[in-house]
């Protein structure tokens, strides 16, 4: 009974073996395998071509600051997109910048990591020459993300994550606000505002993102605690396709405005703060919403100072409620607050 | 009626919740309800007695982590039911509390509470 079962195994192997034999000689196996292998030679032949190829100087503004220069900086990297579009090596010149602040730190490093933004082509940069600024910069964990000559590691109490599995994950959240608590609070006690925004971030990115596939979208958070000042920065963004791509309005006749670009992204903005705007997903629609309102809500604490949101071609300081229509888009979704 | 059961949701569930649907990541809302409180509160209602959320001890409650859970159970059960078998316990914070009691007795949408 144990022989012929053992025969049998081995008639079904060898007859899986023969067939799958046959399978390689026909002539559209032969032909798809030689159409990949060429795919490949092509890939590496563009590539070194590439490699051979001038790099472009491309001198970033000298303010160098998403919140204080927003338009300039929006523009350089926008202008960086284009000429990488059209298969130009670029060096990220910012050797002659007179400010940098954190919330740029986190955008360059997530533009340069997004292989949407540098689409095939190589991508260099360089430091500032300012001292205080370079350190600043080479402290930041920018280069723990990039490859570099001589690894520099970033400074204690800073953290720089990617996240690539695209999912609200609570020990980030929780490591992030211990991160500020620490150098703000002196303690290591929760403080729920902090954390509750900082999850709403995530979720609001793995939610708004990306229009096809839910959670398919990675984002970043940076939180720098201030050497100067006892505060830390939080910036936290996605390269996705913004707020405002991503939103269906409640109302039949905005949401027809909008779809046809009667109605401006700007005017959106305080439905959007009242969680009257939502993301594309169908269900549970009556109880979804109150992520951004939530924010909204935590924005005006006094422990939350100088609190942005940017996305796509809007920005909006939360503290004031001032709304600035920008010249050129952000693609994707930008929060920076400072803890206090 | 008696308090008979106990939810300490740092030590039986997470100190770290999330966000509302177990696709969105670990801890969220729905894994919350679907495998803790439901099940318990369940329970609570066909003995008749009270169950009792220990909300103290937890980094927050995000407002999406909350209405996944208690909204979402306010919203198949409705509110008198739950709040008549859950009661809620937060020495830390009490204005924690009283959002939660909120969104159980308002699950539904609407501009933020002040």
């Amino acid at each position: 009974m144990k022989k012929h079962k053992k025969d049998e195994k081995t008639r079904r192997r060898f007859l899986a073996q023969v067939k799958y034999s046959a399978k390689r000689h026909t002539p559209r196996w032969k032909n798809r395998k030689k159409s990949k292998q060429l795919f490949r030679q092509n890939k590496q032949l563009k590539k070194r071509r590439q490699l051979k190829k001038p790099y472009l100087v491309h001198k970033a503004p000298t303010i160098f600051s998403l919140t204080r220069n927003t338009n300039e900086v929006l523009k350089y990297f926008t202008e960086a997109e284009k000429f990488m579009k059209d298969e130009e090596n670029l060096i990220f010149d910012i050797s002659d910048v007179t400010e940098l602040t954190p919330d740029t730190i986190a955008l360059l490093v997530a533009s340069v990591k997004d292989p949407d933004f540098c689409h095939e082509s190589e991508v260099r940069g360089n430091e500032p020459k300012d001292p205080y600024l370079k350190k600043l910069f080479s402290e930041s964990g920018f280069y723990e993300h990039v490859n570099a000559y001589g690894f520099k590691k970033s400074r204690e109490g800073n953290l720089l994550h990617k996240e690539v599995s695209r999912v609200v994950v609570t020990e980030i959240a929780k490591e992030a606000s211990l991160t500020g608590i620490k150098n703000v609070f002196d303690n290591n006690k929760p403080y729920e505002p902090l954390y509750n925004t900082i999850i709403e971030c995530m979720s609001n990115t793995n939610n708004h993102a990306n229009l096809k596939h839910q959670g398919q979208c990675n984002w970043w958070l940076y939180v720098y605690n201030d050497p100067n000042s006892k505060s830390t920065s939080y910036s936290f963004l996605d390269l996705g396709v913004g707020i405002f791509r991503s939103t269906v309005m409640e109302n039949y006749i905005k949401n027809l405005a909008k779809n046809t670009g009667l109605y401006k992204n700007i005017n959106l903005v305080d439905d959007l703060l009242k969680g009257k705007i939502q993301s594309r997903i169908l269900i549970d629609k009556e109880i979804r919403g109150k992520g951004i309102p939530e924010i909204v809500k935590h924005s005006k604490l006094k422990h939350f100072k100088s609190f942005y949101l940017i996305t796509n071609d809007v920005k909006i300081d939360l503290k004031t409620g001032e709304k600035t229509q920008l010249d050129f888009s952000l693609h994707g979704t930008f929060w920076y607050w400072e803890l206090v | 009626m008696e308090i008979k059961d106990k939810i300490t949701i740092k030590t039986d569930f997470s100190d770290k919740l999330g966000a509302r649907y177990r696709t969105d990541g670990d801890f969220s809302g729905q894994q919350f309800l679907e495998d803790l409180l439901l099940p318990k509160f369940e329970k609570a209602v066909e003995e008749k007695y009270l169950l009792l959320i220990d909300l103290d001890g937890v980094w927050g409650y995000p407002s999406s982590f909350t209405s996944g859970s208690f909204g979402k159970l306010s919203l198949e059960k409705g509110a008198d039911l739950v709040l008549k078998h859950l009661t809620f316990k937060s020495e830390e914070n009490a204005i924690r509390l009283e959002e939660i009691v909120n969104e159980i007795k308002d699950p539904k949408k609407h501009e933020h509470r002040k």
